[in-house]
């Protein structure tokens, strides 16, 4: 059930009723770990199963964890979590590749392997549910927090159906807590929820899908060698795109949570304002970068054990980020650019940091600009379904084509400018802001006709097949 | 005003603005409640109908009715052709019986037709749609490859109450509601309509639908005729048409033979439970037809199909009903034609089996 979809309003519906029915906190509690079930079952219903396993096996190991002194049998807990949570992510995530990359080893040795034809399909959203769980586990071993002692409230923390799909991938102490009294969102809240999921569906339906979609599935789908320019508009729309997917979903996220009277917090926070990488990271998919600095950069050894070692730490860190966003090796290789922008970043920041005043619009303008297209160029391994793709939208944004295509018409050249532009415009501008400040500070009327805009919009641009571009991780 | 939650340690309480949203949230959503209702009865009276979106998921979900049709039920198969060109109600009315259309727009028959072979339920007639174009299309081109990919998820997708859903919803509201015709008011495709005359040097397909049709629940297209017959809507099409074509050349067709072998068995298969497989190539202006026949020639093709599969066919050049046929756009019949093309069809059909009989 995708949140720009009628039924998910309808499902919804159901679900704020019972919510607001005059039930004891724990009946609202089932009900809504009940809808969580049915909200993910309606995909697929056998892979609930594996949010069972996954909830009733780190229950049980953060659980003994606590009773046990011993250091040796907690480290014996945590591996039985981090083998059952990561060994089903590896199989149904990665299982496929790392069977073809060992095929593909062997061949090169004249050795032949036929990968078995598993047939495997990717539960959706299990690298967040991985994660936010294993993140559980993890704090209860080095002692960061104390075991849940209600099993209905842990479950509900792993299955809570507003972010479970596509995060964002929240801690232990931002949402449990949540759980320990009787939530109820006010008419303010409720109404704000409802705004930010209005905002979040129009970004997704309208934007994303509607739009920058049609532009970058071409020229990334097609395989065919395109005009400069089509190029490098067809990779400014996937930036676009994935923004507006993403954050879309996101903000949908918050906005249904608060509805019921829950607080998740922000992912995204104008990340196309970056100025510099490590200034992107900060910004995109907060939670994911945040999860990653926690609990693989600092155990690795962060900043703290010299320069050389730093610079490997992140790169691994970026190298392992690359992976979790899917089962390619073309994630990887994205995943390993951005640690050598974040490596080179580094190294240069004391070259030319000094030397440049930030604060000034010109070097900032030039810098956000330039970290916007770097970014931008590590979107194509993301993108593309095949290195010949790479290859091809490589070799068309510098021109090298023998037989170029346009792959979008005027008037789609001409939408995609429209909404790069605004959206850089947005970011910058909302840099250091909120968008509850920019709501704020308008007129109760201006406010409502963005709002009747916004659903009008969403309702006449209609449903479409694409689902979140998040679901496949 | 503090700053949203980024804190990956702590949990805030969200910031909300200082409005009376819940006044301004009951408004916005009456505003647009009433603005729709009041555009639904504008654009009904000028003329609109709904018509469904034409997308995999609408495809797949009416796929699924089929499960419940009766064993020997008229199946349709085929491209857009087939979708303008078999109009359901003179097959009806000719037969007895009414078709269940399973065509796609850029779609091949071979793969829904191995689907339904395999299916042992299925022993109805299978009408399948000749478009060389597509039928033999390189597995490289993306729109030839996307039936398949969907063929292949039919039973994730059975299983998924979500998607199964979707369809509810959207005979619900698209198919009772004229300005949720997205071909129409969706805002991308009215930018596109609006600057309609452009064409840019060596152009992709440009696979966006004017709202020159309108699309049924039963997955047929109309024509609106004082659309298609206007000069700039024909234009419209032959930029398509031409696009789709020039692209097209770029790849070398599929391999036939292997085609044709799996389409054998196919037939052979469906043959075998007392069903039954007629091919049918459907009328197209001259310059269409010119171009398939230099690339796919007739005695090679066609001929070749009919021969090695032993199905009856209905080619339109062989029947002086049908042979002067000249659709609006070059491919695709207006309704007039198509009741005229079916009834000959169906006629065919019946004729045939009354010659058996």
């Amino acid at each position: 059930m995708v949140f720009n979809s009628v039924i998910f309003v309808l499902f919804f519906i159901v679900v704020v009723v019972l919510h607001y029915m005059p039930f004891s906190w724990r009946i609202k509690k089932i009900n809504l770990l009940i809808a969580s079930y049915f909200f993910y079952a309606a995909w697929n219903p056998p892979f609930v199963i594996l949010l069972w396993i996954s909830t009733c096996v780190d229950w049980f190991a953060a659980g003994q964890m606590q009773k046990q002194e011993s250091r040796g049998r907690r480290k014996l807990l945590l591996w039985l979590s981090l083998l059952v949570n990561l060994g089903m992510l590896s199989w149904f995530k990665y299982g496929t590749l790392f069977m073809q990359t060992y095929a593909d080893i062997v061949a090169q040795f004249g050795f032949t392997w036929t990968v078995p034809d598993f047939d495997i399909i990717l539960p959706v959203g299990i690298s967040f549910y991985t994660f936010q769980t294993l993140s559980y586990t993890i704090d209860v071993y080095l002692k960061r927090s104390e075991p849940e002692s209600s099993f209905l409230d842990f479950a509900l923390f792993v299955t809570f159906f507003p972010q479970l799909v596509a995060g964002p991938i929240v801690r232990p102490k931002q949402l449990l807590p949540q759980f320990k009294s009787p939530k109820r969102a006010t008419s303010q809240e409720f109404s704000w929820g409802a705004f930010l999921f209005t905002w979040g569906v129009f970004q997704k339906s309208v934007l994303a899908d509607s739009v920058c979609a049609r532009v970058s599935g071409h020229a990334f789908g097609f395989q065919e060698e395109m005009f400069a320019m089509d190029a490098w508009l067809s990779v400014f729309a996937f930036s676009a795109q994935i923004f507006f997917d993403f954050a879309g979903y996101s903000l949908c996220a918050i906005g249904v949570a608060l509805c019921l009277g829950f607080s998740i917090p922000n992912n995204f926070k104008s990340p196309y304002a970056a100025l510099g990488f490590s200034d992107f990271w900060r910004r995109w998919h907060i939670s994911l970068s945040e999860w990653l600095r926690d609990y693989l950069y600092i155990p690795l050894g962060g900043n703290k054990k010299g320069g050389r070692r730093t610079l490997i730490n992140l790169l691994l860190t970026m190298l392992l980020g690359g992976l979790w966003h899917g089962a390619s090796w073309r994630f990887v290789v994205w995943g390993g650019v951005h640690g050598i922008y974040l490596i080179v970043e580094r190294l240069l920041r004391n070259v030319v940091s000094p030397n440049v005043n930030w604060q000034n619009l010109l070097p900032r303008l030039v810098g956000t600009t330039l970290t916007f297209i770097a970014v931008s160029l590590t979107w194509v391994f993301f993108a593309a379904p095949t290195w010949e793709s790479c290859e091809i939208v490589f070799r068309s944004l510098v021109g090298q084509t023998t037989d170029p295509l346009s792959v979008m018409r005027s008037v789609e050249l001409v939408l995609v400018l429209i909404i790069v532009f605004a959206m850089l415009t947005g970011h910058w501008l909302m840099r250091d802001r909120q968008i509850e400040e920019v709501a704020q500070s308008m007129p109760n009327w201006l406010f409502c006709a963005v709002w009747v805009v916004l659903l009008v919009l969403i309702i006449l641009t209609g449903e479409s097949d694409n689902a979140f571009i998040y679901f496949q991780f | 005003m503090r700053s949203s939650t980024s804190n990956s340690e702590l949990f805030e309480k969200r910031d909300i603005p200082e409005k009376p949203l819940g006044v301004l949230f009951v408004l916005a959503i009456a505003i647009t409640i009433a603005g729709l209702g009041i555009a639904e009865w504008q654009v009904r009276k000028a003329g609109y109908v709904p018509s469904r979106m034409l997308d995999l998921d609408f495809w797949a979900n009416h796929r699924f009715k089929l499960d419940s049709m009766p064993e020997d039920q008229t199946v349709l198969l085929g491209a857009s052709r087939m979708s303008f060109g078999l109009d359901h109600d003179q097959w009806e009315e000719s037969t007895g019986q009414r078709p269940f259309n399973l065509s796609l727009h850029g779609a091949s028959f071979l793969p829904m037709l191995t689907e339904y072979a395999q299916n042992e339920k299925f022993k109805g007639t299978v009408v399948c749609s000749y478009a060389p174009g597509f039928a033999f299309a390189n597995e490289a081109i993306p729109f030839s490859e996307r039936l398949l990919m969907q063929i292949n998820k039919l039973e994730d997708d059975r299983r998924s109450f979500a998607f199964r859903a979707s369809e509810w919803t959207g005979s619900a509201l698209q198919g009772n509601l004229a300005i949720l015709n997205q071909y129409v008011f969706a805002p991308v495709c009215m930018c596109l309509d609006f600057w309609h005359t452009e064409q840019r040097e060596n152009m992709y397909p440009p696979f966006w639908i004017t709202r020159s049709f309108n699309r049924t629940s039963e997955n047929s297209d109309q024509f609106v005729d004082e659309l298609i017959d206007q000069p700039w809507c024909v234009e419209q099409w032959d930029i398509l048409h031409k696009s789709v074509i020039r692209y097209k050349e770029r790849f070398a067709p599929r391999d036939f033979d292997k085609l044709l072998q799996q389409m054998k068995e196919d037939v052979a298969q469906i043959n075998k439970r007392g069903g039954e497989v007629i091919l049918v190539r459907f009328p197209v202006a001259i310059w269409f037809r010119e171009w398939e026949e230099q690339h796919f020639p007739r005695d090679e093709y066609w001929d070749v199909m009919v021969k090695e599969t032993g199905c009856r066919s209905f080619h339109f050049l062989d029947h002086d009903e049908t042979k002067s046929i000249v659709p609006p756009d070059a491919s695709h019949m207006k309704v007039g034609q198509a009741k005229r093309f079916t009834r000959e069809l169906a006629q065919f059909v019946l004729q045939e089996h009354k010659t058996q009989d």
